[in-house]
């Protein structure tokens, strides 16, 4: 079954369609959701609830148009509901709260790095996890989407249903901190223009 | 780094949290196909990683629960009276604009006060009410800061454990430990509202919710003789610890090695709040699948600066700085705080699972087997 079977057939309620979108975009949209969650079990649940909304508001998708920015427009918005009600009740997940698991392991590194490039590596692995838990939800996911999805700012802006200038603003807070953990990137705001 | 490798590096740990498609379909097509038979969730909300996990472990270990009533008394119940550590039966509740919240128990020490709650209400399959306030308080006008949430709702077969469509059950976690020593009885008062977001994107709330209760305190021991520890010509202070049924916490301080960063310590396990003006608070509960500190010590592993402008590496200074604490309850008098009361010393102590040598004091036995099912230790 292709992508527009798949959601014609889910589009006509039948669980089978939905299985397929499922089954073809749940890595994604789970890695996406671990990234700004920092925590499998949330992502999880935040990707479950993207996909019930889906099946819920099927009608709504105009289905010309690719539904896996559809499905990750849901998948933020679960995802920053999730982190928003952690971080809104309760004080000590706030981004100056430092968390000390490290589910980051220290076994991968470039296809022939020596010992100590690995060891440099996992290292610089594991003080990214660590300033990312930093971020606020919001720096986080636009971070997210402008390195690891390498969407331009107008994409992210309208994932994220707010301005570029918002996602710019966003990006720079992110870069910031994420400095002065990490150290200085060579260019930052290179890959940062609007390629929209 | 360059932005190269931050996109490299953020694939790279997104493909090690996430290595395999992991097949959500099964999940998803049970919350779909009816609101009776849609999979068990939980949350889990707030910073204090250690708490609540085992809790809700433990929850999910009592085994065939046909009411929500009997999970949320045997689970606590299976392991509190017997070892001296018991909690407070309410049974109180309260209804407003279709949602009915009931307090079910709660459970106090020199740490930590939780309260086991649950929301009964028109909510649709996988929805759950929020909390969008929430205040506890006592007579004398102190009020605990929440810590944490964690909860469940919807029904499993395989956690063999059942709530009914529109139901959820959570426990709230506060602190208590700047209060401590607390009196052997506390009168409370909690006051929440509820916040449903509906499909629509719009948010309900309801209440206030105000309950009024009283519950007893499990006391523990305070050490106020601040210890210091000496490594790579740091300082640090552990200036007060509360060591309680429900876990260790400690302020530490320490001069920052360079005023010009931001100072953080990194303890062997446990969790790390700034308190300001060089001080931090440090939890921690020894648990399963985290790396834990030394029996019956607190181990500051480094000392973190952080460059605030951005542009210089952050500096790590390697410690350890080691504070011995007594878990064993069979702490020498000579070793308790100095100018200490007697009084802080309970005569439960060694009654109690955290004192008796048990290292994983709210975990019952099968607590493992559970967590390939659904939930990480």
């Amino acid at each position: 079954m292709d992508e527009a079977q798949a959601v014609e057939r889910w589009q006509r309620g039948d669980p089978e369609g939905l299985e397929a979108l499922v089954r073809a975009y749940e890595l994604r949209a789970l890695r996406t959701a671990y990234l700004i969650l920092r925590d499998r079990m949330d992502a999880e649940d935040a990707v479950q609830n993207a996909f019930l909304r889906a099946w819920e508001h099927r009608h709504r998708f105009d289905p010309r148009r690719p539904f896996w920015p559809w499905l990750l427009r849901l998948v933020l918005r679960e995802a920053l509901r999730l982190a928003g009600r952690r971080d809104r009740r309760l004080p000590a997940s706030s981004p100056s709260f430092l968390e000390t698991e490290d589910p980051v392991e220290s076994t991968w590194g470039d296809p022939h790095p020596s010992p100590e490039q690995m060891a440099e590596q996992a290292e610089q692995r594991r003080r990214l996890w660590q300033a990312l838990g930093l971020l606020s939800p919001t720096q986080r996911t636009a971070i997210v989407l402008r390195y690891y999805h390498e969407l331009p700012e107008k994409e992210i802006a309208e994932l994220m249903g707010c301005t570029t200038g918002t996602v710019k603003h966003y990006l720079y807070e992110g870069r910031i901190r994420l400095r002065g953990i990490l150290g200085s990137p060579d260019a930052p705001d290179r890959k940062g223009e609007d390629h929209g | 780094m360059d932005e190269r490798e931050l996109s490299r590096w953020l694939r790279e740990i997104a493909e090690e949290g996430i290595p395999r498609s992991p097949d959500l379909w099964p999940a998803i097509r049970e919350r779909i196909a009816s609101p009776a038979s849609r999979k068990a969730r939980r949350w889990r909300s707030g910073g204090w990683l250690a708490w609540g996990i085992p809790l809700l472990l433990m929850a999910l270990a009592i085994g065939a629960v046909a009411s929500a009533g009997d999970l949320w008394e045997s689970f606590v119940l299976s392991r509190g009276p017997k070892e001296g550590l018991s909690v407070q039966l309410l049974h109180l509740e309260q209804e407003q604009g279709g949602y009915r919240v009931l307090l079910e128990w709660a459970y106090a020490d020199w740490n930590a006060i939780r309260i086991g709650y649950r929301v009964q209400g028109p909510l649709d399959p996988g929805q759950r009410a929020a909390l969008s306030e929430v205040l506890l308080s006592d007579e004398a006008g102190r009020s605990f800061p929440p810590e944490m949430e964690e909860g469940v709702l919807g029904a499993s077969e395989a956690m063999r454990m059942a709530l009914p469509p529109g139901e959820q059950a959570s426990i709230l976690s506060f602190e208590s430990w700047a209060h401590a020593p607390l009196p052997d009885l506390l009168r409370l008062r909690l006051r929440l509202r509820l916040a449903i977001d509906l499909p629509s994107g719009v948010r309900e709330e309801r209440g206030p919710f105000a309950f009024d209760f009283r519950i007893p305190v499990h006391p523990g021991v305070i050490r106020e003789d601040r210890q210091t520890a000496v490594a790579n010509g740091v300082a640090v202070t552990m200036e007060r610890a509360v060591i309680a049924p429900s876990g260790v916490r400690a302020r530490i301080c320490f001069p920052p090695p360079d005023p010009r960063r931001i100072w953080r310590p990194l303890p062997d396990g446990g969790a790390v709040r700034e308190e300001g003006d060089g001080c931090f608070r440090v939890f921690f509960f020894p648990r399963p699948g985290v790396a834990a500190p030394a029996p019956g010590a607190l181990r500051i592993l480094e000392l973190i600066g952080v460059d605030p402008r951005g542009q210089d590496e952050p500096l790590r200074l390697p410690g350890p700085w080691v504070f011995p604490l007594d878990l064993s309850g069979s702490e020498a008098p000579s070793r308790r705080s100095s100018g200490m009361p007697d009084a802080h010393f309970s005569d439960h102590r060694p009654r109690h699972p955290v004192f008796g040598g048990d290292p994983y004091p709210f975990r019952p036995d099968g607590v493992q087997e559970l967590s390939g099912t659904s939930i990480r230790l």
